[in-house]
């Protein structure tokens, strides 16, 4: 039986865009999936840190998805706010942008 | 055994009838380029061989740009398949998605429909009637992460197999 034992953990060179030239792309190991749900916005901690992942930011709080970082470390609007990111903005905004979303 | 002809018989350890050699056969004569009934088949096959309750156990992540994972919270239909990495555990080592692009992802549970290890070229569908119709992205200044002129003009359902992981 095939187990999730055998499927590979994505190294960095997997990720880095190797693709080739045999139609297989870049190598790395994928899992499809259907009937998912959004547990949790992967933002690296740099992009947390940096404010660059902003809007995503604020849209998943927004809709009450946790953010977590690479890993696996969850963020609070508490956390965000200490780490520099102005999360006052966050509900207001995204409600403006995107009318009343779903 | 070629790269494809061994992943191919890793996914399907036993291929017991007909139509699924078949299926197998032209899956790895072009494996990039696979029919819908190919995949049908070979998701089959694989539904009929795999520990689902195992690869329920992975990290599963999908992986692009910060606009299209933004645009996957509001648009992205959950009932069609989603491609995601896989990982034992942390850390989630994103993956490069577009040379230049930041990249974020999102952690999802659900069915195990397929899995190999090696690349797919598949993506997420999104909804008909996208919310991003609805988005002004000269609003983002920050981001400034533009997607594709085409993707956004078209807003309806599509895969965005090159950029979205």
């Amino acid at each position: 039986m095939l187990s999730a034992d055998e499927v590979r953990t994505p190294s960095r060179y997997d990720l880095v865009g190797t693709n080739t030239q045999d139609g297989l792309g870049g190598g790395w190991p994928e899992v499809l999936v259907d009937n998912w749900r959004v547990e949790a916005v992967v933002v690296p901690w740099h992009l947390i840190n940096d404010a660059e992942g902003k809007d995503l930011i604020y849209s998943a709080l927004d809709q009450g998805i946790p953010i977590v970082d690479d890993d696996n470390n969850q963020y609070t609007k508490s956390d965000l706010k200490r780490a520099g990111v102005n999360v006052k903005l966050f509900s207001v905004k995204a409600s403006k942008e995107v009318g009343h979303g779903r | 055994m070629n790269e494809v002809e061994s992943l191919v018989h890793d996914l399907v350890v036993e291929v017991s009838d007909e139509l699924c050699r078949a299926a197998v056969a032209r899956a790895t004569a072009d494996f990039g380029h696979t029919t819908h009934k190919d995949a049908r088949e070979l998701k089959r096959m694989w539904q009929r061989e795999a520990d689902i309750a195992s690869f329920k156990r992975l990290h599963l992540v999908h992986w692009s740009t910060l606009w299209n994972i933004r645009r996957l919270l509001f648009d992205a239909d959950p009932t069609s398949e989603i491609s995601t990495l896989p990982y034992k555990g942390p850390p989630f080592t994103p993956l490069a998605v577009v040379a230049g692009m930041s990249a974020a992802g999102v952690l999802v549970t659900g069915h195990p429909t397929f899995a190999t290890n090696a690349d797919l070229m598949s993506g997420v569908s999104f909804r008909s009637g996208s919310t991003v119709k609805r988005l002004n992205i000269n609003k983002y200044p920050v981001t400034g992460r533009l997607i594709p002129a085409a993707e956004h003009r078209h807003g309806r359902t599509t895969s965005c197999s090159a950029q979205t992981r």
